[in-house]
């Protein structure tokens, strides 16, 4: 475990950096509780698995206008995954966040577009995950009268890791829509879609038995030709292969708020993975979240 | 004195004594529940006589940047009024109005200036700041000198008023029209009005923080 006292030391060196440079920086802690089914992305059913993690989050930024109706955002953030029953799977990421927001008019209901660019470090327990996430995003946002608010965004993301079968890719599309019905509650529901290559996992008995054909010779000629590492993540054995496919993904949350700093998020997460040999899994996960603006 | 001299004279010290008597208002205003609201704007437009000539007031009127909020939510002015607007914040802020009374736009400026506006027509003017969606506050222009703001008990008091006929109106950011009504006052009379206001739901941008898509 090399990197948990590094990640406990990065809000100290995201306060120091930003204060330092004597700007209004504004913070933002989070902290989550979830429980993933089928964490390790098994497409069998033997393989399923299931695990709370624990997760949180610091980020530090400031604010500044660019030009009329333009801002510019930087910030720094980290955050730090555990999950006790598997602890390979345990990861932190720390790094800086640009954001670029254009207002098109005035007041609550003018259209925002911004586009963001991170590179975020990841430190991990598997060694061959760990290395940069470059992301890049643009969102457009609308609110709709006092309640609706709707939002487009599409991203980009690559992440370069030491090892080939971590080193993925992807573009991603998504809608979301949110409501506040009350100003101490938002409910929000969002859909996307993610294409490019993913990390799947599966017991060495049954990625050993689709390697020898299984599951037909289209998979074992497609799983023999993509790149994997045995990380014993979740049993012995455990092997992680990079797949290249899409993955559908919606959501609903509810996210109360206690004034104008605090505020909880439930949601309920679904995703389902295709790869482009045809085979398929699912993923759920339950959240519930503690977010704490400064 | 020749008596016409002396009726004249009698009569300047009767309106004299007439100007000066004067009376108050003492308005309760509460919700449909029966709760107390506060920032409600009762102000007293004389009927009778036009409204005195506008007199600038000695302290500078007030609206803080503070918390990335504005400071007071309501403030109730005298058309003429020059308004302030210091950033007492660490951040930038900005300061527009659409409404018809008072449509301006001052630049985004920093922590420690100040802006200052002019409210020269009548009516309600909502300010925001475009970067802080959740920021809004009104300014209320009248025409009248007589007028106050609820305090969180509910109470507003207009003292001072000449004797006469007024056009009361009651106003509230949440109110769907202000409420309106006669009231005479008496020489030297104190008026005590309750009023029940029937007030929309409170509709503002939500300023608490919101989750964010963990990706895949
Ligand atoms: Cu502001």
């Amino acid at each position: 475990m090399k990197y948990p006292c590094f990640a406990a030391a990065l809000p100290a060196l995201c306060l120091f950096s930003i204060a330092s440079a004597a700007l209004p920086v504004d913070y933002q802690a989070r902290a989550e509780y979830s429980w993933t089914e089928n964490i390790g992305r098994a497409s069998g059913k033997a393989d399923f698995r299931d695990a709370a993690a624990y997760e949180t989050g610091f980020t530090a930024g400031t604010s500044r206008q660019l030009a009329p109706g333009l801002s510019g955002r930087l910030q720094l953030e980290t955050a730090g995954y555990v999950c006790p029953d598997f602890e390979e799977l345990n990861r932190a990421t720390l790094g800086p966040r640009a954001v670029v927001s254009k207002k098109f008019g005035l007041g609550p209901e003018a259209p925002v577009l911004s586009a963001e660019t991170a590179a975020l470090a990841r430190f991990a327990d598997i060694d061959d995950s760990e290395g940069v996430t470059l992301h890049g995003a643009a969102t457009l946002s609308k609110r709709i009268g006092p309640i609706l608010t709707a939002q487009l965004r599409g991203e980009w993301q690559e992440h370069v890791a030491d090892g080939a079968t971590y080193s993925v890719h992807h573009r991603a599309v998504f809608a979301q829509l949110f409501a506040d019905p009350f100003d101490w509650l938002r409910v929000g529901a969002g859909a996307g879609r993610y294409d490019g290559t993913f990390v799947a996992g599966a017991s060495a008995a049954r990625f050993g038995g689709a390697l020898a054909g299984a599951l037909g010779p289209k998979i074992a000629n497609y799983y023999a030709s993509i790149p994997t590492n045995v990380s014993g993540a979740l049993q012995p054995g455990w092997t992680d292969y990079r797949v290249e496919g899409d993955v559908d993904q919606w959501w609903l949350e509810l996210s109360p708020a206690v004034g104008d700093n605090l505020s909880f998020t439930l949601r309920y997460e679904r995703a389902h993975a295709t790869n482009i040999a045809g085979v398929e899994y699912r993923q759920d996960t339950f959240r519930l979240g503690v977010i704490y603006a400064f | 004195m020749p008596s016409a001299a002396r009726s004249s004279a009698l009569l300047a010290v009767a309106l004299l004594a007439a100007a000066v008597r004067a009376g108050d208002l003492s308005a309760l205003v509460r919700d449909a529940a029966g709760q107390p609201v506060a920032d409600a704007v009762v102000s007293l437009a004389p009927l009778d006589a036009p409204a005195p000539p506008y007199a600038p007031d000695k302290h500078p009127v007030e609206i803080v940047q503070s918390g990335k909020q504005y400071r007071p939510y309501v403030t109730p002015v005298r058309a003429g009024t020059r308004v302030d607007f210091p950033n007492e914040d660490s951040v930038q802020h900005h300061i527009y109005s659409v409404s018809k009374p008072k449509p301006f736009e001052k630049p985004l400026y920093e922590s420690g200036a100040s802006e200052s506006v002019l409210f020269d027509q009548p009516g309600v003017v909502t300010l925001g700041c475009n970067i802080h969606d959740w920021m809004v506050a009104y300014v209320v222009v009248l025409e009248t000198p007589w007028f106050a703001k609820s305090d969180e008990a509910g109470r507003a008091a207009v003292t001072g008023l000449p004797a006469g006929r007024y056009a009361l109106e009651v106003w509230h950011p949440r109110l769907a029209a202000p409420v309106r009504q006669e009231v005479r006052l008496a020489e030297s009379g104190a008026l005590e009005q309750a009023f029940e206001l029937r007030l929309k739901p409170d509709r503002r941008v939500r300023r608490a923080p919101s989750g964010e898509s963990k990706g895949y």
